[in-house]
């Protein structure tokens, strides 16, 4: 049964105001030259890009570098997008990680809140039940986008 | 139909996200050790349907199970809480800190454009 306590043991959602148009803040999102600017938890935090294909299927593969030398790597699968309000993906740790092959989701609603933007990002478990369809799909994906690196962008 | 885990913290997940069997840990946590019987009184339920919570407490490795002769006793594992606790954790901060650094990165492109655009702007 579903409710919202249930939510609190499987899901993070930030909740943060953003003083621009949504369509720029939005646009952060939407490419790998965005990104490598921001898209780390902290300044100390390295970013490289390793695939970024900003389409609906398409996928990503993000590795960090951290201060203390480990590399987390994480990858995933572009499920929805709705120019400038909603993106939705897949969010997976590869191994050595910890949290490895956990299948999550990532929802990211960019609200118009008088003149800025009110950014809400749910980061859920998948429900158990789904994962087999989503990791097909993902391993499709992924595997689509190793074979065929030479069409990725690549921007470290 | 059959349901298959991914790994063992999605079968965390799983087992948390009903609330009987967050009842269970909780009193497990306050009262240490207790028998099934002892977790199914302050629940209107059948003492089947609490077997089935604890077995699938304990697939999770939520709980464990000391058998004494006939006497089977549950017991609370820390460990697999902790990293139930820890996954939350880090994506939290992970996206607090991502975010934070999203408005810094917003907040010097909207710096960049009202230069390029009307270096002398006054709204």
């Amino acid at each position: 049964m579903a409710n919202d306590m249930d939510n609190n043991f499987e899901s993070v959602t930030v909740r943060r105001f953003i003083d621009a148009d949504r369509d720029i803040v939005f646009g952060a999102f939407s490419s790998a030259e965005a990104l490598a600017r921001w898209f780390s938890p902290s300044a100390d935090i390295a970013i490289a890009i390793e695939a970024f294909e900003f389409q609906e299927q398409g996928g990503f593969r993000l590795q960090y570098a951290m201060p203390d030398g480990l590399q987390p790597t994480v990858s995933g699968v572009f499920e929805h997008i709705e120019r400038p309000g909603k993106i939705v993906f897949s969010w997976v740790w590869h191994a050595p990680d910890p949290h490895a092959d956990v299948p999550t989701r990532v929802t990211v609603n960019f609200n118009e809140q008088g003149r800025g933007t009110e950014l809400v990002l749910c980061h859920e478990m998948l429900p158990a039940e789904l994962c087999e369809r989503h990791h097909a799909g993902w391993v499709a994906t992924l595997d689509r986008l190793l074979t065929n690196s030479a069409d990725v962008d690549v921007c470290a | 139909m059959a349901i298959q885990y991914h790994t063992s913290l999605d079968r965390t997940f799983h087992a948390l996200g009903d609330g009987t069997r967050r009842a269970i840990l909780s009193r497990l946590a306050t009262e240490g050790a207790c028998s099934a019987s002892d977790l199914r009184e302050p629940f209107d339920v059948a003492q089947p349907t609490i077997s089935k919570h604890l077995k699938v407490l304990e697939q999770a490795g939520l709980v464990q199970r000391e058998i004494e002769g006939r006497v089977h006793r549950f017991v609370l594992a820390v460990d697999t809480l902790e990293q139930a606790e820890s996954w939350i954790g880090r994506h939290k901060a992970f996206w607090q800190g991502t975010l934070s650094r999203l408005d810094d990165f917003v907040k010097d492109i909207e710096h960049n454009n009202s230069e390029q655009n009307n270096p002398g702007r006054n709204d």
